[in-house]
């Protein structure tokens, strides 16, 4: 488990911590990237992420019960009803407009 | 491979579907892939069904990856078949992946299918599970947007299942999706067997087929099997699998008739083949229904396949002749199944038939009449329903009479030989109208009959309310000459040909 990034400085509007599972696996590249698409997420969102990682190689049961198929594949787990990204999250404003979390514009 | 390279026979993993590991010569390739494609309705999600079924059940864990169906409308329809599958999850022996991508699922940059993978890998390890089972392919791959993509996932499926040597089926749709061609050829190529079903509706009768179009290490039946999809799953009985070698005739059996008896030189021979050949109204129902009451008084069991008329048409008829079939159909020595020809295909007649046969365990089975065949669909399926037929009574020792009716379209010849499977009969009697001067009469000839000294001269009968009763010797010169000329010459041309083979 990999904790969000503790460093954020900015504050955050009323909105409710979202939890994600992202699932990757092992170290392949699209994985290497969607881990760091996730760091730069949690940075770039306007709502606090709280975010667990799985690795599909050493916990496929988890995988299983979020009908994982294709990864990298990132999962809101709540607030539900579940939600779910295939790719690595190279496409950041999508990922942010989908789910709601865009930054403020300044 | 030259000649004196002696083949390694490959190792192979039985499905236990019935008929299907005779076409594939023993099985699938273990630990290979296999590919089963076929179009919408083919039966290729229950062939793969019942493969992991079977395996599980056969304590082989498997796993069914479903891409198209729910896991639990594959339970309610697998159940429909008699499998429970429940309790076979339920014991770890197989694991129904419901696996149906999401319509809404959102994409944000690459993926590729080692999610599946990695979970395929920690299941069939904890599992212990050497089979797997994936339908379909297309299904899963239209979440990839561009064919390159799409193949690149063919190629880490074929290559994960390749290097766990996992037994596996892989199933893909085929019609109407031109775009996947390119997807189906490369699984084509990249697999050890493939397999080919298709669901075809000619004349108001769907017919699936079921073809190996190729199996790496292995010889294989290479024809195109008709295959239904019973109450017990995937049946396929290939005809050309079957034992075509002649069992040994049993003991003389009573035709039921004493005078007809002594034509026979003696009766008809248990387990043997016989085809009753005659016009319409020369008595043929009569003679089997002489036959059937005969065997049942005996306690021998009979099922009499009828394509004419209902069970009650024919009771009824056959007690103004003295014949009461109703007490044996009261106290089962005697089965009907009457069908209308029309009704079904080929496929499910001949299952119909091969049921009851397996059920019953008939000694004898008669069949009237064998004509009628031809109405369920073409001439060539009307043949392999008899030739598999009498193949599964000569198979078992069971007698098979069969009644054949005289047209008027066709040479006498053609009809005499009961659609081409005279080879296959042990006796030939011909039933036919004779004109003895101004009276037309019966008269009844044994054209073969092997291992008998029968007679070779025509005799009259007539039809009495007591049953058939035979009046003597015919004399053909009565016959006038242009009847003799069509019909006669073309017989004795057949009786000498047979007694060549003989």
């Amino acid at each position: 488990m990999i904790p969000g990034d503790p460093h954020h400085t900015k504050t955050f509007s009323e909105k409710a911590t979202r939890h994600f599972i992202l699932f990757v696996v092992g170290d392949e590249p699209n994985s290497r990237l969607a881990r760091q698409n996730m760091e730069c997420l949690c940075q770039r969102a306007d709502t606090a992420i709280e975010w667990e990682l799985v690795d599909v190689l050493k916990d496929f049961q988890t995988a299983l019960k979020h009908d994982i198929l294709a990864t990298p594949a990132l999962v809101q787990t709540a607030p539900g009803p579940g939600l779910t990204i295939l790719g690595n999250l190279n496409d950041m404003d999508r990922v942010l407009g989908v789910l709601g979390l865009r930054e403020p514009a300044a | 491979m030259t000649e004196t390279t002696r083949a390694q026979p490959i190792p192979k993993t039985a499905t236990h579907i019935r008929g299907l590991d005779e076409i594939l010569e023993g099985g699938l390739p273990e630990g290979q892939i296999t590919a089963v494609i076929g179009g919408p309705g083919s039966g290729k999600t229950v062939l793969g069904l019942e493969f992991a079924y079977r395996s599980a059940l056969a304590g082989e864990p498997c796993i069914f990856v479903s891409f198209e169906e729910r896991a639990q409308v594959l339970r309610r329809n697998a159940m429909a078949m008699g499998w429970d599958l429940k309790s076979l999850e339920e014991a770890d022996k197989l694991f129904l992946m419901d696996s149906r991508p999401s319509p809404d699922m959102i994409r944000a940059g690459d993926y590729n299918l080692n999610g599946l993978l990695a979970i395929l890998e920690g299941k069939t390890a904890a599992m212990g599970a050497g089979r797997l089972v994936i339908d379909s392919l297309d299904v899963i791959l239209r979440i990839f947007e561009d064919s390159v993509k799409q193949r690149d996932q063919i190629y880490y499926l074929v290559d994960w299942l390749n290097e766990k040597g996992l037994t596996a089926i892989i199933t893909a749709r085929s019609i109407g999706e031109n775009d996947n061609l390119t997807n189906h050829r490369f699984l084509e190529f990249a697999t050890d067997c493939l397999i080919k079903m298709d669901f075809r509706v000619s004349g108001q009768i769907a017919t699936r087929r079921l073809r190996v179009v190729k199996y790496r290490g292995s010889s294989y039946g290479s024809n195109e099997y008709p295959c239904i999809i019973t109450e017990n799953g995937i049946f396929l009985l290939p005809i050309s699998t079957m034992g075509l070698q002649q069992a040994e005739l049993g003991p003389c059996i009573s035709s039921g008739q004493t005078d007809i008896d002594e034509t026979l030189g003696g009766g008809y021979r248990r387990s043997a083949s016989i085809l009753i050949t005659g016009s319409a109204g020369t008595g043929k129902t009569t003679l089997l229904s002489t036959f059937a009451q005969a065997a049942c008084r005996r306690g021998e069991r009979v099922l009499f396949i009828n394509f004419e008329e209902s069970i009650a048409a024919m009771t009824s008829a056959m007690v103004s002749v003295n014949i009461d079939l109703q007490p044996y159909l009261n106290d089962g020595t005697l089965r009907m199944l009457t069908a209308m020809p029309e009704s079904m295909g080929a496929e499910k007649h001949f299952f119909q038939a091969f049921k009851a046969i397996e059920q019953f365990q008939p000694d004898h089975v008669l069949v009237d009449a064998i004509s009628a065949t031809l109405r369920i669909d073409t001439r060539q399926a009307a043949f392999e329903y008899l030739m598999r037929l009498i193949s599964t009574c000569k198979e078992r020792g069971i007698t098979s009479l069969l009644s054949n009716q005289l047209g008027t379209s066709h040479s006498v010849i053609d009809e005499i030989s009961g659609l081409g499977i005279s080879s296959l009969m042990d006796s030939l009697l011909l039933l036919r109208y004779v004109s003895h001067g101004p009276d037309i009469r019966r008269a009844f000839l044994v054209i073969k009959s092997r291992g008998m000294a029968h007679s070779s001269k025509y005799h009259e009968f007539t039809i009495t309310d007591n049953g058939i009763r035979i009046t003597g010797p015919y004399d053909i010169s009565f016959q006038a000459a242009a009847d003799q000329a069509e019909i006669d010459s073309p017989v004795k041309a057949r009786r000498q040909k047979w007694g060549d083979q003989e």
